[in-house]
């Protein structure tokens, strides 16, 4: 993973200092409330319903297990030993005192993190797929351009106070892990097929929140040197015009379907063309220094042979196997996912630091050298060998992380909620609670199979209940917690937004509706059929009867 | 105009009270009024009073405008020969705007004269201005520019190519 040099290391330290001070200045009163927010956001600390949060950038969701240690440490001595990690792949901690951040950063720092940038308007932490570097179906390794993105975006003078947040992805599978359709901008590594010269396929306008876009194409094939000068092109028109009249009309997505994606293309071309070939372009030399720390290291071969035996003999670890593995560009090893979601009595997302020290001592044990953090909430180490993969099987259940859940209905992602959030209309926790227990059968999950399910509290969308299969979103009906259904969301290459179900229901209908929807699909699915595709074959009808009229359909 | 943070006389910033007039659209109306002593020296003008038809202004001797945040900057185009300062406004310091006008003055135009923020310009955004091009800075009135003078400093690395430093760490960086 990356490595801090002598600069990336000044930059963090000074802003240790930089933030101590804006700090004591606020608590002098010398800033007002309104002088100090956005400093404090681009540091990003909000204020919540009961106390300050913190959320502490992990740049494309990468950790090493000294990193994920001092998040522990951190969970323990400035929070109440939990955190929460959010499909930024970032990680929240929600209980903080503004007084102490500076300690926290400082302990940040010295293992080469931060927290500048994971909140205000401005470009925020840059994600990217959590298999990156393993995917047998990656073109190119996304995660040095990834970090130059991270790197070109670090307190960019003209790009902190833009009309609204800013949030890029990037992704080179074809499947498309990192819902990069979503976001502000999306960048599609790829490879010519004629020079097999790396190029970008920028997508813009992407977005959930009040007003859900799924982006368009705004360059189909760029050349990877001319990356942030283009990015800087379209920040500049973004800053230029974007509104800021009204911040539920202030993201990039507004403008571009106000201008038309055409004529939005139009001036970010005239803006590039005097950009291009300038000192920005990338060269061969940094994009080699940056990808040099992302080098895949040369795997000792494995002797399978104990490990089909064992996958024969057990049916629990078969199971776990089939559901939170993840295949590895060398076959003898897996990528395994670690899911947050135990259980009705875990909330989706939120880890105590006991499992964050026992998962960061497997991996030291292991020689692991990186953590994944996904965009659904889970974790992941990216490169395990199959024949260590029962004894670590053992090591994960003895610690209830090895729940065999992942991809199915109860791998929720689910924003904080109304528990903490104080933008929240509603409770999303007790949601995913209420749903994993009626749930609980784990054959009756993997005969379900495949489904994504979303909660978000309000319509800021943190959870992403727009692409989800299913989606939860609270509402407030004259001060009370109600739930509208959306179906038939997706992410990757071909996301779409989910419809509508009806009228809103209460938190306590949930997870009988959530239980039509599924018997729906099951007595109508084909063989090997997932649940979306169902719902797109046979559109929503037979799942509104069955939800408000409580009418079997036949089709 | 006053509380004036200024860097245009080499790298050192000065405090000053300087000779400049920051006119608005009525302060013009007014000035026009009397015709006696319709001199431009020091003076600032909105540049939309410049553009304005049947002028009596005499604009060729105008050497100062101000512009709103969303003016295009090619509008100053024809003018910028004779003008020696340009303020850009920060409504709020929240609205960030200008940062990308005083960008396209100086790597899109080439404009060497003096840039100068104005309105709600405080410590904490000082160094990103000065990064996209501003050169002086008329400090919010309530706030003290001896204190204010530190936020120049800022954070001494800068990964992406500035105005100030139009090359990018990667191409300056020593391995």
């Amino acid at each position: 993973m990356y490595q801090y040099d002598s600069y990336d290391k000044e930059l963090v330290s000074q802003r240790v200092e930089q933030f101590a001070d804006q700090l004591q200045r606020r608590l002098s009163n010398e800033l007002t409330e309104e002088e100090f927010l956005p400093l404090r956001l681009q540091n990003g600390i909000y204020l919540q319903k009961h106390a300050y949060m913190m959320r502490v950038a992990i740049p494309y969701g990468t950790l090493s297990p000294k990193q994920l240690l001092t998040l522990a440490d951190i969970a323990d001595e400035f929070d109440k030993g939990y955190g929460h990690f959010t499909t930024r792949q970032n990680i929240q901690f929600n209980w903080v005192e503004l007084e102490r951040v500076p300690e926290i950063l400082q302990r940040l720092a010295d293992v080469e993190m931060h927290a500048i940038q994971t909140s205000g308007n401005c470009i925020r932490n840059v994600t990217t797929e959590a298999f990156a570097g393993i995917s047998a179906d990656e073109v190119v390794d996304p995660r040095p351009m990834a970090e130059i993105l991270r790197q070109w975006s670090t307190f960019n003078p003209e790009f902190l106070f833009l009309p609204r947040k800013f949030k890029i992805a990037v992704s080179s599978t074809t499947q498309d892990r990192a819902a990069v359709r979503t976001h502000d901008v999306g960048v599609y590594l790829h490879k010519s097929p004629l020079s097999s010269e790396l190029k970008a396929q920028i997508m813009v306008g992407g977005g959930l929140g009040r007003t859900p876009f799924i982006s368009k194409e705004l360059k189909a094939d760029l050349a990877w040197q001319d990356i942030l000068s283009y990015l800087e092109a379209v920040l500049r028109v973004y800053n230029r015009h974007g509104r800021r009249d009204n911040k539920y009309k202030a993201r990039i997505k507004i403008l571009v379907n106000a201008l038309g994606i055409d004529a939005f293309a139009e001036e970010v071309d005239k803006e590039w063309q005097l950009l291009k070939s300038g000192p920005a372009q990338l060269t061969q030399v940094e994009y080699d220094r940056v990808a040099q720390h992302f080098a895949s290291q040369s795997l000792p071969a494995v002797n399978t042979h104990n490990f089909e035996q064992q996958l024969a003999a057990n049916t629990g670890f078969a199971q776990w196997i089939k559901t939170n593995s993840h295949s590895h560009k060398n076959s003898d090893y897996l990528a395994i996912v670690i899911s947050t979601k135990q259980g009705p009595t875990s909330p989706p997302g939120d880890m105590t630091s006991t499992d964050m020290r026992y998962i960061a001592e497997i991996a030291n044990d292991n020689d692991f050298t990186e953590i994944r953090v996904t965009h659904e909430q889970n974790l992941v180490l990216p490169e395990v060998a199959k024949d260590k993969m029962f004894a670590l099987w053992q090591q994960l259940s003895a610690q209830q992380l090895a729940t065999p859940t992942v991809g199915l209905l109860t791998d929720m992602i689910t924003c904080p909620g109304g528990d903490y959030c104080a933008l929240a209309n509603a409770k999303s926790i007790p949601i995913a609670s209420a749903i994993q227990k009626q749930f609980s059968d784990l054959d009756y999950l993997h005969d379900i199979g495949e489904i994504s399910l979303n909660i978000s509290g309000c319509m800021n969308a943190c959870a992403h209940h727009h692409i989800a299969n299913i989606g939860i979103l609270g509402v407030d009906k004259k001060g009370e917690e109600w739930y509208q259904i959306t179906v038939g969301g997706q992410q990757g290459k071909q996301a779409k937004i989910g419809k509508s179900l009806g009228r809103a229901v209460e938190a306590a209908a949930i997870p009988d509706v959530i239980e039509q929807l599924i018997s729906v699909y099951l007595s109508h699915r084909y063989e090997q059929e997932t649940f979306i595709n169902t719902v797109n074959r046979l559109g929503l009808k037979p799942f509104k009867d069955r939800v408000y009229n409580n009418v079997e359909v036949t089709v | 105009m006053n509380n004036v943070i200024s860097l245009v006389d080499g790298d050192q910033a000065t405090i000053i009270d300087d000779q400049w007039l920051l006119f608005n659209k009525a302060d013009v109306d007014d000035y026009l009024l009397e015709e006696t002593k319709r001199s431009l020296d020091h003076v600032i003008l909105p540049l939309e009073c410049c553009l304005a038809e049947n002028n009596s202004l005499p604009v060729d001797n105008v050497t100062a405008v101000s512009i709103s945040n969303d003016t295009e900057i090619s509008l100053l185009k024809p003018w910028l020969d004779q003008l020696s300062l340009i303020v850009l406004d920060f409504p709020k310091f929240t609205d960030g705007r200008a940062y990308t006008q005083a960008v396209e003055l100086r790597r899109h135009y080439g404009w060497q004269g003096d840039i100068r923020a104005n309105g709600d310009v405080l410590r904490d955004q000082l160094s990103h201005m000065h990064r996209c091009g501003f050169t002086s800075f008329a400090i919010r009135e309530d706030k003290d520019a001896h204190q204010v003078i530190k936020g120049l400093a800022g954070i001494s690395i800068l990964y992406a190519n500035s105005t100030l430093e139009p090359e990018p760490l990667f191409r300056r960086r020593l391995t």
